[in-house]
């Protein structure tokens, strides 16, 4: 892991699905409509979350500006960093534990 | 046509200033301006309009980007006062939560945005009040009559000041103890 991702964990659930929609580039509304698509229309990232969401995955360097040259201006694009891959895999285990867990306790 | 309400609204009331926005929309009346205690509406078709306010401050660095995330997601920019955002978008009657964010998380960080501002803003009366005024009574400097008038000015100006932080803080307080963790 190139460095301590692991303070990030637990992301909510706007910031995860934010991060995870950038495994392509996108701009804002992308990211909106690909996590409304991907859980099935229940999660609708609301434009001041989606906006809190993208700062700080910013600010701590999980998620970059795509190169600015041949995109409008009006609407940037982002796409994930190595360490919000590395912050998404680490997630994707937890959350598979969590659930393991909940459905051996619970004996669904 | 228009018509103006002079209304005092505070940060811990949105839920009523929202209110009185949306009721006056539905009486054909659309928000146009927002000023410190004074709305200007302009006559309309009655609708039902829903009302959102954010507080960005005045870092304008990336408000084209801010505002075209909130135009793609269907809000309208009505106003912008003091480094509040006044949207607004149609209803539309799509049963969903037409809030601007999903949780309190989100929405507690707005308030620490308008905390920093204040405190900042506020720092020159702070500054005045508590040092710069007990000192000059130290140097027993001779004042002009009205300085008088104008210190308790200050003080009362002071006082409210930090009673408007606190309540703030209190309402940012009480959104982060509500955060699920």
């Amino acid at each position: 892991m190139s460095r301590n991702i692991v303070k990030f964990s637990p992301l909510t659930e706007a910031s995860f699905y934010t991060l995870l929609a950038l495994v392509e580039p996108l701009h804002g509304y992308g990211i909106i409509k690909k996590v409304e698509k991907m859980s099935g229309g229940r999660v609708r990232l609301a434009a001041g979350t989606l906006y809190g969401a993208i700062s700080s995955l910013l600010r701590n360097q999980l998620i970059e500006l795509v190169d600015e040259e041949n995109v409008s201006r009006k609407r940037k694009m982002y796409k994930m960093t190595l360490s919000g891959q590395d912050l998404i895999n680490y997630e994707i285990k937890r959350l598979q534990e969590m659930v393991r867990n909940g459905l051996i306790e619970m004996e669904v | 046509m228009q018509k103006v309400v002079k209304k005092l609204f505070f940060p811990w009331n949105e839920e009523d200033e929202i209110k009185f926005i949306e009721e006056m929309s539905l009486k054909g009346y659309q928000l146009t301006r927002v000023q410190l205690g004074r709305y200007t509406f302009e006559k309309s078709e009655p609708k039902r309009v829903v009302y959102q306010f954010d507080f960005k401050g005045i870092d304008s660095r990336d408000e084209q980007e801010y505002l075209q995330l909130y135009e793609d997601a269907g809000w309208n920019l009505v106003y912008k006062h003091a480094g509040w955002y006044y949207f607004n978008r149609e209803w539309t009657g799509e049963e969903f939560d037409l809030s601007i964010f999903n949780n309190n998380r989100s929405k507690s960080i707005k308030y620490k945005r308008l905390l920093l501002f204040l405190l900042i803003t506020g720092f020159p009366l702070y500054y005045n009040t508590l040092i710069l005024f007990p000192a000059l009574r130290v140097y027993n400097y001779q004042m002009p009559g009205y300085y008088s008038v104008f210190i308790i000015f200050m003080a009362i100006l002071t006082v409210l000041h930090i009673f408007v932080v606190l309540r703030i803080a209190r309402l940012y307080w009480k959104l982060v103890r509500s955060i699920k963790e």
